[in-house]
């Protein structure tokens, strides 16, 4: 795993930073020549041309910055929240918005915008594990299926044919339904939910590249199949991966605030968007923000996700080259 | 007892139109630090031989029906796909045609050479490192140390194949396929491989296998050769008797498509026809639709390899002693 990890890291981060160093010494011609063994030169590349594209890419920026300020949010939650999220109020309940309550409160006196503030962790918290569970499963389901192939494939394919052909929604809600409502159960049910897409990516990937001559040729040294599956087919077909998993977290987001807008998710009083909503849903004529807030902070981070998700998927897209 | 005797070698691969056997009775010897050539034209099975010996002709779909493959005293027919992992790569490495694809591109050339040598040999990093740049620098990369650090698509294809042949090498194998190491190369690059190549076998003292079909590669490297067409060997022998006095029609023809400096020429020698199809290949010899000295004989049967002189073998009617020439 560890070693996946520094490949990838390699191709993406590695590079920008010694471009850096290069540009950093072009003023110092001396200290240059000097180096000139050590340092190396490098010359423009693809990483180089994905970053520089993904800076042009507007929209993209603004998915970034979106995702970071949840994330920011989510983890300094105690920080930014003037108020507790399950402190009761019931004098001020439904109170319009004011300069005390930036969203006003909801039917129990909480402050709505302190709620928000610690949802973002929820939200944060599920769309994160959940994404990564269902990626793990996945690439382990889908790269077996497609290096091995044969009847196992045949197997694994009829499977995620079964898993895919539920609808999402009614799948996550039998599994919530069979090991009961809780945030725990709600992040299994969305990755018990999700693996197949990126199972089916990463298949596909896989399938084309195990006919890449360095796989033939890594086997000719006498590489046996873990090695050549998880250190040579796996870090050159997990981009796509990546760049679906992004769009996904937005997905599970959704799921979950779906899910406890049914009451079968977060119980109360965490402070889950979902249920916020349908909390508020029952005072929408007479405390309207406490219904709107929940959505609009929710759709803003989808919005953040898919925004992200559409970048990414433009700029590692070799065939869509100006 | 040589190296490696490979003999009556036959393949099969299953197509929708039906089985194909591109290979029938290939057999040739290598001795320790030979180097043997491997000459044919595009799609004569000079790729899909050298695949089978490492027995990497399964993961392309095709199955070896016949023959056996020798190697330093073992039969590696029999042998499971672990045992063969063992070998390959430590005892047997393949150096492929295409330097460009050859490498994984999201890992550096250094730590592609390092894996390389850890898959056989229980080394730390360090001690690996050492060897790996040790290795470059023999190779004759400039900068060893540099282009460790440096990733596949930086580098020339030049130096890739030089990557590609220090990770060939890095175990110290007794026998090396180079599967047309210079046909991705341009002219000069072509020329400075060939030199790597002729040092290289002084120094690991390997026996080679060299496929190409260059001509001019097999004179200035091979102390043998063997000749292929359409899947069988027409002839095999020193490099001396093979360019100075070839038997086999086809092999004639060979020399002569090549343009002579000291001559003055006006057209090329060109081979009539083209080579069948390993669905439509003729029964008897191969080449017969496109040999001038066809006779009845080689119509209906195989001419199979006929001793003509010491170490020299040809498949040819023409040199059986109980038929009368032309």
């Amino acid at each position: 795993m560890l070693i996946h990890v520094s490949a990838i890291i390699n191709l993406f981060i590695l590079k920008y930073n010694s471009e850096g160093v290069d540009r950093k010494n072009i003023g110092r011609k001396k200290k240059k020549l000097k180096l000139h063994e050590e340092k190396q030169y490098i010359p423009r590349n693809k990483n180089r041309i994905m970053f520089l594209k993904f800076k042009k890419n507007k929209m993209a920026i603004v998915g970034l910055i979106i995702i970071l300020l949840l994330i920011f949010t989510g983890v300094f939650s105690e920080f930014i929240a003037p108020h507790s999220y399950r402190e009761q109020n019931l004098p001020l309940k439904n109170q319009s918005p004011s300069p005390n309550f930036w969203f006003g409160t909801d039917e129990f006196g909480r402050c709505i915008f302190s709620r928000i503030v610690y949802g973002a962790r929820i939200s944060l918290k599920v769309g994160i594990i959940s994404t990564g569970i269902s990626v793990l499963i996945g690439i382990i389901i889908g790269s077996i299926s497609a290096y091995y192939g044969g009847f196992l494939d045949q197997i694994l394919i009829v499977l995620m044919d079964v898993m895919w052909a539920f609808p999402t929604i009614l799948l996550s809600l039998i599994i919530v339904a069979i090991i009961g409502a809780s945030l725990n159960s709600v992040i299994i049910a969305i990755a018990l939910s999700y693996w197949v897409q990126y199972a089916r990516l990463i298949r596909g990937q896989i399938l084309s590249l195990k006919n890449e001559l360095y796989i033939e040729v890594t086997r000719s040294l006498g590489a046996n199949d873990s090695t050549i599956l998880w250190k040579h087919l796996l870090p050159n077909a997990v981009i796509p991966v990546l760049v679906a998993a992004t769009l996904g977290m937005g997905n599970a987001i959704v799921l979950e605030a779906t899910l406890s807008f049914l009451g079968m998710g977060a119980q109360p009083p965490t402070p889950s968007w979902g249920s916020m909503l349908s909390n508020g849903r029952t005072y929408l004529f007479i405390a309207p923000w406490s219904a709107i807030f929940p959505g609009v902070a929710t759709i803003i981070t989808v919005l953040g996700f898919n925004l992200l998700g559409d970048g990414l998927r433009d700029i590692m897209d070799i065939k869509m080259k100006e | 007892m040589s190296l490696l005797e490979v003999s009556g070698l036959k393949l099969r691969f299953y197509s929708l139109d039906g089985p194909i056997e591109p290979l029938d009775r290939v057999g040739f010897q290598l001795e320790e630090g030979e180097v043997l050539g491997l000459v044919g034209e595009t799609g004569c099975g000079k790729s899909i031989t050298a695949k089978s010996i490492i027995k990497l002709i399964s993961y392309s779909g095709g199955e070896i029906i016949n023959g056996s493959i020798i190697f330093d005293h073992e039969d590696l027919l029999s042998k499971s796909e672990k045992e063969m992992q063992k070998i390959r790569g430590a005892k047997i490495s393949l150096i492929s045609q295409d330097p460009m694809t050859s490498l994984d591109p999201v890992y550096r050339v250094g730590d592609q050479i390092i894996e390389a040598i850890q898959v056989h040999k229980k080394l730390h990093y360090k001690e690996a490192k050492k060897k790996a740049v040790e290795l470059m620098r023999l190779m004759g990369i400039p900068l060893p140390k540099k282009v460790f650090y440096q990733y596949p698509h930086e580098l020339s294809g030049g130096m890739k194949q030089r990557i590609i042949i220090a990770i060939a090498l890095s175990c110290d194998p007794a026998l090396v396929i180079a599967d047309e190491p210079t046909t991705a190369l341009d002219v000069t690059i072509q020329a400075q491989i060939i030199d790597l190549f002729n040092k290289l076998k002084e120094q690991f003292q390997s026996a080679f296998l060299l496929i190409t079909h260059d001509l001019g590669v097999v004179a200035q490297m091979c102390n043998s050769v063997a000749i292929m067409y359409a899947g069988n060997i027409v002839e095999k022998g020193s490099v001396k008797k093979i360019f100075h006095s070839p038997n086999h029609p086809y092999t004639k023809s060979l020399l002569e498509c090549i343009p002579k400096m000291n001559q003055k020429q006006k057209k090329l020698m060109a081979i009539p026809g083209s080579v069948p199809h390993p669905l439509h290949f003729p029964t008897g010899c191969r080449f017969y639709p496109r040999c001038q000295y066809a006779m009845k004989k080689c119509l209906s049967q195989h001419p199979g390899l006929i001793k003509v002189d010491n170490d020299h073998f040809v498949a040819c009617f023409k040199y059986s002693n109980n038929s009368n020439g032309e």
